[in-house]
């Protein structure tokens, strides 16, 4: 079963559609809509550049911290070394 | 419309991919089309306004995008409107209006040279509000506005047999409902 409506009607006079003729205010929202989407599309383009140079930063501090820290732990051992060696 | 005419139109779009002023030739020769063809799925004429705006609008910032497939620009905007009426119905969840011009009805039926009376005008009506949506919608577009099944085709995303074949069944169950004829092409 369908459960669409049906209706009969009188022609539509082409008056009563010239009246819904607006093509200046279509260029409007067409310019509006393109300044929109260049705004959209700069944002998007940001935040895809500084999430890129965040995980940069993120790996290169932690490649940083990681050496760093190892250095460390190798001037700890170096005196136990130099002792063992002494005896 | 000949192959030239169709080449002419895209001519004229693929202008106004550069300079967008040049679709206003188009907004203005099928804002008309346009807009009956919403009007008849609406029967509102506030709302087939902004629905007919917004789909010259959907039109204007893709018209980059459009590719030449052999069938008139006109079948584009219809293929736009169409969805635009779509989105507008699934989000209201309500049952589709069809609005159709008592006088065309009655061509159509006085083209069959059927003896045409007020009860089996009616009756057409009743029957057709049982047909799928589908059905009603290529009937609209092959009765109401004249396409060609290619267009349909486009305008549907379907391919050009499935809406021949979908005309075809919705024409005979029509048919099985009460002798109304009616031919194929709808012309004489």
């Amino acid at each position: 079963m369908g459960k669409n409506e049906i209706k009969l009607r009188r022609h539509l006079d082409p008056a009563d559609i010239l009246r819904y003729h607006n093509y200046p205010d279509l260029m409007k929202r067409h310019e509006r809509s393109k300044r929109l989407k260049r705004v959209v599309r700069f944002f998007t383009f940001s935040l895809i550049v500084t999430v890129i140079v965040l995980l940069f930063l993120i790996i290169v501090s932690y490649l940083w911290f990681g050496v760093k820290k190892r250095s460390e732990e190798l001037k700890e051992r170096k005196p136990e070394v130099i002792q063992s060696v002494k005896r | 419309m000949s192959d030239d005419e169709i080449r002419q139109e895209y001519e004229v779009l693929d202008q106004s991919k550069k300079e967008v002023k040049a679709f206003g030739v188009l907004y203005e020769k099928y804002f008309d089309r346009i807009f009956r063809f919403i009007y008849r799925q609406t029967d509102d004429e506030e709302l087939t306004a902004d629905l007919c705006s917004q789909t010259f609008l959907i039109a204007m910032n893709n018209v980059g995008k459009y590719e030449f497939r052999g069938v008139p620009v006109s079948a584009w905007f219809y293929k736009i409107a169409g969805n635009e009426v779509n989105k507008y119905y699934r989000k209201r969840n309500t049952a589709k209006v069809f609005s159709l011009e008592e006088a065309r009805v009655r061509e159509l039926i006085a083209q069959e040279n059927e003896d045409y009376d007020e009860e089996r005008l009616f009756k057409l009506v009743e029957y057709m509000k049982d047909l799928p949506t589908d059905m009603i919608e290529v009937l609209q577009l092959r009765f109401f506005e004249g396409k060609e099944f290619n267009e349909i085709a486009f305008i549907l995303e379907m391919t050009e047999s499935g809406a021949k074949m979908r005309t075809y069944r919705a024409l005979d169950r029509l048919r099985t409902k009460f002798n109304l004829t009616i031919k194929y092409d709808g012309k004489e």
